[in-house]
């Protein structure tokens, strides 16, 4: 059932389309455009049509089945879109009427298109149109590894096993198409955990060992006394060493343990020592006796491996020492008689049982060696953490006895930014809390503080406000007149980086935004041309212009090499290459955007040189660029713009011989803007048997031209498609045959072969060309297929991009700043458009 | 079977972080729990205290158990009254009046391996080492030497008839390198089971790690943890989905529907896997992690030496309520000090009364545990009835080291070869080897010496 709300909104529409409403009441203004435009259309368009149409398509004589005396109401467009689409499409590109007919002039002709075009498309475009709706938009491949990328620094190919995305409207970021199912949902828990084992680092996974030496684990030189607790007391001129193996470089503490043994209450003084003899530490212990001692600390760095540290007594320490600077002690005087000997012995002894002096409890000797303990690596170079890590771990927790202190507060400290970050704007303290409480069930497991903010970085990265970009108004947002919100300076900012980087807004766009500049003209202006200068930009490239001109295509496609020797699949990435480094060139340069048909320059590398035939070290290069490729000039070459690209020509042809056919296509579909009508039902097959044998591609396709159900678009199809016909099915040109690449289009335009071919259209269809370009823009900006309304607005970016032939980059800005792009229309149960009055009959 | 569900297993966790629903016990194929050879038995005209020679085969086999106290005891206060079978529990064993008639405590024991000799200091190392071992440990920080314990003579002969030969479980972990005595390894301090000469049983202290190593299955545990994880996280990112749900129009919730459906499908999932490793463990809630406080802890391990035993996952377990010269400060009964800093109490009254307010309270650990052991009835009467518990340290006098005239406890009948609720007075210094060789006996795993034994203990 079709709710009241529905059919107002129905007739609302129709006001626009059509400027009758049925059983309406008059808004005056509504209703004076409407009656002006059904006026017009008696006049101007019916007129036309009556003129030069009906004779073949009326009731009694249906030309290809089509019968347009139903046109003459042109309240009944909406009903019969495709026939009004149609005759559109066709007169607009002078396919009808055919050549044998009397035509209309140019005048008339472009009278007729824009009477059919403003019926079906009329909006009141000085009544702001609104600004449409998108569903919510889960991000795609490229989006969700962009976005893993800019926010962790981490540039793994988590995304290359998903399954591929779902394409609505051209693109594949369109949000009615993207779909969730369970696979994916399970692909992206898979992927999350391993990002948050890469982003963040748990440094208690990281072994930090702790080793002791005591005991008959120490080895002496010189006469020596045992005491009951199995200290060593060493004489004046002995000395004791330890061994310790280290597995890993970094950072280590040792504590060496001991005492003055004496009653005397003398202090005796110690030096420690490394292998060769180089004082790493001296210092001094007070008296103790029996299992007691006193300690010292230091810390040093060393390499993995064996490590010895030497002790002895000091007659006294320096004056004016320092441990800072132990090297000043001189190098240890004994040091000859550590020698391999020497360690050889002490590592026999360890661990046999030391026989404890008996006579030593009350006796006054000289330096107690208790213990050598050491422990570590204590510290990590910096460098083994990744870049996210000091991003997102903020604080750390106090650690006492083993537990952990305020876990909330640090968690919080560290989840917030990160939050706000990933969920792409404010996040309110209850949620926080929840990602909180992951944390602090790790560590109340007994696992460390890293491992639970790897556990919450898991559960935001499959949250659906990451996955999702779900547009909705403030808390304290009012609408606007149409029903329509504007985007908030943060949302807009999201909306602007996928657009056009296809990721996460980065630290300098967030900066701006959060201040509300975004809505300022200027510094919108700003942000974009800073954004378009980034090389992140060369997303839309591979998302956008890869798409739109179908480069996608060319994955996987194969060619047979015994006919084509040069082909291989390598030369494919390059292709794309090319042709996305020529958008590139565009975008950044804000060249003209018909410039992308007729460039006299292209971007090629070695191996596109040689499938060129261009040579490669003559060309001067006009400018370097990274994976090897540089401009050079084509001017001496055949080739002219994308349509001369290997990339192009390849994409459409058959795996053995080119198709004019689905060239022309694809220049209808992707330059002009019209792409063809499905053929009608029930064609007749190609009889292949009627063409000679041995025909010409040209010839063979001639009997499309001999079935009139197929002339029609086959005429102008065919034409575009022969143009090119000088380039095989792999791009490569064909100068050693007799090719025929003449062709004439609509209107006189007669040209031979494609340089001809690309000038003319670059010259006759510009404007077509910059609207085609309009609105993939808009469409992939706005992630949904355009509706009628969105008509007015492409209307008025190209208009506005006349002046200075369409940069392309000018394009771009026009898309930001259009309603569409800064509106939104959320679907809630509360937004009623305030309801134009429209009830009563015509 | 019905006997089995009312062991009322409900120990009281403060924070369980699993989500093990409650299960009557041993529901399922009864996998690998001995359940067979408890159902076997036919209710019976033959009397469980007949002596015959396979007494292991039909009746209910005999369980061994060896609890570890450090430091020492009050002597005086730790004395019983009487002898023989008229005898008064002592102040500090008040707490086994429920079993007293279950119980026989043993005076005159000792180590003499334990004393100094040679080698000077390290008494709580050597207290240790000697208590289920008799044998004198090598003075070294590096390559130890002891020899084998009681519990792991019993173990290695049972090997086989249960799905783990032993268990050894404590409440502070070990440590196998340094010296933690005057010169004596750390493993020394740290362990009371050992299975050779230089091999101590390194003993288990995390409830759950324990809980997974007896019941569980190869890396369940790893699978259990991760699919907790992955279950909080589902939770939450479930409620993100719902809240925005409640602000979306009809378009968008059908598309976030999409992914709550998808997380859903994954939590059931995860549910589905538990469900089913869930019908091969036990009804008790262990929760990950280290517990805190020290009654949980312990008291978890003695649960799940109850449940070992009630399940036969073993018949032979030890447990070090802390490691010798254990540190700990007993603030449940009011001591806020260092244990092993008073058991030095150089005979003051207010620190001799600290260390009788401990010794008070572990004791009370062991009636808790024999309690349970008794309330889990078995053909034979109860599990207690079919044991030997023992209780004790292998120091008397802390304060001034002694290793004889021990503090030693034994509770339970070993299936009706024991008489017990005696004051077992034993010569003086009888080595407690003795001991160990009868006990040995009655578990139907004889041994011809221990340590410094000299033969079994006839007073028994």
């Amino acid at each position: 059932m079709i709710g009241s709300l529905a059919v107002t909104r129905f007739a609302i529409m129709l006001v626009f389309a059509f400027g009758h409403v049925v059983g309406a009441d008059e808004p005056n203004v509504v209703l004076d455009q409407a009656r002006e435009v059904e006026n017009r259309w008696q006049e101007s368009g019916w007129a036309l049509l009556e003129k030069y149409c009906i004779e073949c398509h009326n009731r009694d004589f249906q030309e290809a089945e089509l019968d347009l005396t139903s046109m003459q109401d042109d309240s009944t467009a909406a009903d019969n879109a495709m026939v009004w689409k149609r005759v559109l499409q066709m007169v607009r590109f002078g396919a009808m009427p055919p050549d044998d007919a009397i035509l209309p002039s140019e005048a008339e002709r472009r009278a007729l298109v824009d009477s059919i075009d403003r019926s079906l498309y009329h909006v009141a475009c000085d009544l702001r149109p609104k600004a449409g709706r998108v569903t919510a938009r889960r991000l795609n491949r490229a989006e969700y590894r962009n976005s893993i990328r800019d926010l962790f620094g981490l540039d793994f190919r988590v995304a290359d096993d998903f399954p591929s995305d779902e394409v609505g409207g051209g693109f594949d970021n369109n949000a009615d198409v993207l779909s969730m199912p369970p696979m994916l949902l399970e692909k992206y828990i898979e992927s999350a955990e391993k990002i948050a084992s890469l982003a963040i680092l748990d440094p208690s996974e990281l072994k930090s060992a702790e080793q002791e030496r005591s005991g008959d684990g120490i080895g002496v030189v010189g006469d020596s006394k045992t005491e009951s607790f199995y200290g060593r007391i060493l004489s004046d001129d002995a000395f004791a060493w330890v061994e310790f193996d280290l597995t890993q470089a970094g950072k280590y503490r040792v504590r060496f343990q001991g005492s003055a043994w004496n009653d005397k209450g003398d202090s005796k003084a110690y030096a420690i020592y490394d292998k060769q003899g180089t004082p790493l530490y001296a210092g001094e212990f007070e008296p103790k006796r029996g299992g007691d001692n006193h300690s010292a600390t230091f810390s040093q760095e060393f390499e993995a491996g064996k490590h010895f540290f030497i002790v002895a007594p000091l007659e006294q320490i320096p004056k004016d020492f320092d441990n800072d600077n132990p090297a000043s002690l001189g190098t240890f005087a004994k040091i000859s008689k550590f020698d391999e000997s020497a360690i050889d012995a002490g590592r026999k002894q360890f661990g046999t049982p030391l026989v404890v002096d008996r006579d030593v409890e009350s006796a006054d000797l000289g330096l107690m060696v208790r213990r050598f303990e050491i422990v570590g690596p204590t510290e990590f170079a910096k460098s083994q953490y990744p870049p996210s890590q000091s991003m997102i771990v903020r604080r750390i927790p106090q650690l006492k006895d083993e537990r952990y202190r305020d876990v909330d507060d640090a968690a919080k400290e560290c989840l917030k930014p990160l939050m706000e970050r990933m969920f792409r704007g404010p996040v309110d303290d209850e949620t926080i809390g929840r990602y909180v409480k992951l944390v602090e069930a790790a560590t109340g497991r007994g696992q460390s503080f890293h491992r639970g903010i790897q556990i919450a970085l898991t559960a935001l990265l499959i949250s659906p406000r990451f996955l999702f970009r779900v547009e909705l108004p403030d808390e304290n947002a009012k609408p606007e007149s149409e029903g329509d919100y504007r985007l908030s300076s943060v949302q807009l900012a999201t909306r602007l980086s996928y657009f056009l980087w296809s990721s996460t807004p980065d630290d300098e766009l967030l900066r701006v935004a959060r201040e509300g500049k975004l809505h300022n003209e200027k510094d919108l202006r700003r942000q974009v041309d800073r954004m378009l200068l980034d090389p992140k930009a060369t997303s839309l490239a591979t998302e956008f212009a890869a798409q739109w001109l179908g480069l996608r295509n060319l994955q996987g496609i194969q060619r047979d090499t015994e006919r084509f020797p040069s082909f291989n699949a390598g030369l494919l990435d390059s292709m794309v290459d090319e042709t996305e480094q020529l958008f590139t060139h565009l975008l950044k340069e804000n060249r003209p955007a018909g410039e992308l048909i007729d460039a006299d320059y292209t971007f090629i590398n070695s191996s596109l040189a040689k499938f060129y035939g261009l040579a490669w070290e003559d060309q001067k290069p006009e400018s370097q660029l990274p994976d090897g490729f540089r401009r050079v000039s084509l001017a001496s070459t055949p080739r002219r713009g994308v349509l001369t690209h290997a990339s192009v020509l390849t994409l459409t042809s058959y795996p053995t011989r080119t198709s004019p056919v689905q060239r022309g296509k694809w220049i209808l579909e992707n330059v002009l803007g019209t792409p063809p009508p499905d053929p009608p039902p029930n064609v007749p097959e190609l009889d292949a048997t009627k063409a000679a044998a041995g025909a010409s591609i040209r010839e063979q396709l001639a009997l499309h031209r001999e079935n009139p159900a197929c002339a029609s678009c086959h005429r102008v199809m065919d034409q575009l498609g022969f143009g090119f016909e000088q380039f095989d099915a792999i791009g490569q040109f064909r100068s050693t045959e007799n090719i025929d690449a003449t062709g004439e289009l609509p209107g006189g335009r007669k040209f031979a072969g494609g340089q001809e071919l690309a000038g003319i259209l670059r010259s006759t269809e510009s404007t077509r060309f910059a609207t085609t370009v309009t609105e993939k823009l808009l469409g992939f900006a706005l992630g949904r297929e355009l509706s009628p309304n969105d008509r007015c607005v492409t209307d008025q970016i190209v208009a506005a991009g006349e002046a200075r032939d369409y940069r392309l980059g000018d394009l771009v800005k026009s898309v930001v700043a259009s309603r569409p792009f800064q509106y939104f229309q959320p679907e809630t149960v509360n937004s009623v458009t305030p309801p134009v009055k429209v009830e009563s009959s015509k | 079977m019905s006997q089995m569900n009312q062991s009322g297993f409900s120990p009281t966790i403060v924070a369980s972080q699993t989500r093990l629903n409650r299960r009557t016990l041993l529901r399922g194929a009864g996998l690998a729990m001995g359940l067979p050879l408890l159902e076997a038995m036919t209710p019976l005209s033959r009397s469980v205290f007949a002596s015959t020679p396979d007494v292991a085969d039909v009746a209910s086999p005999v369980r061994m158990a060896f609890l570890f106290v450090p430091n020492g005891v009050i002597m005086p206060k730790w004395r019983c009254e009487g002898s023989g079978d008229q005898w008064e529990l002592s102040p500090t064993l008040s707490s086994l009046s429920p079993v007293k008639s279950k119980l026989n405590v043993i005076s005159g024991l000792a180590h003499d391996n334990g004393e100094g000799k040679q080698d000077g200091a390290g008494d709580h190392a050597r207290a240790a080492a000697t208590f289920l071992t008799s044998a004198r440990p090598l003075k070294t920080s590096s390559r130890v030497k002891l020899g084998v314990s009681v519990d792991q003579i019993a173990a290695t002969q049972l090997s086989g008839k249960t799905r783990m030969p032993s268990i050894e479980l404590g409440l502070t972990p070990s440590r196998g390198a340094g010296s933690c005595d005057s010169g004596y390894s750390c493993a020394y301090s740290s362990n009371i089971s050992w299975r050779s000469e230089t091999q101590p049983m390194a003993k288990e202290t995390i409830p759950r790690l324990a809980f997974e190593r007896m019941f569980g299955s190869g890396d369940a545990h790893l699978r259990r943890e991760t699919n907790l994880v992955r279950q909080s996280i589902l939770d939450v990112v479930a409620e993100d989905a719902r809240r925005l749900m409640t602000k979306v129009g009809d378009t968008d919730r059908r598309k976030l529907d999409e992914y709550f459906s998808g997380i859903r499908e994954v939590e059931l999932r995860i549910q589905r896997t538990e469900e089913q490793d869930e019908q091969a463990l036990p009804d008790i809630d262990v929760p990950y992690g280290r517990v805190d406080s020290f009654k949980e802890h312990a008291r978890l391990m003695l649960d799940l030496m109850a449940i070992g035993f009630q399940t036969d996952t073993t018949r032979v377990a030890t447990f070090m309520l802390d490691n010798a010269g254990g540190n700990r400060s007993y603030v449940d009964v009011g001591v806020k000090e260092a244990h092993h800093g008073l058991s030095h109490h150089r005979e003051q009254a207010e620190t001799v009364a600290k260390i009788e307010k401990i010794d008070k309270y572990l004791v009370e650990q062991y009636a808790y545990f024999l309690e349970k052991l008794d309330s889990i009835k078995e053909p034979g009467g109860s599990i207690l009835d079919n044991s030997m518990i023992l209780y004790g340290s292998g120091l008397s006098d802390g304060n001034r080291h002694r290793h004889n005239d021990l503090p030693i406890l034994l509770a339970g009948g070993a299936g009706g070869r024991i008489r017990t609720n005696r004051h077992v007075v034993c010569k003086d210094d009888t080595p407690m080897g003795n001991l160990f060789l009868s006990m040995l006996d009655h578990m139907g795993t004889p041994a011809d010496s221990i340590g410094d034994s000299v033969g079994r203990l006839v007073e028994l």
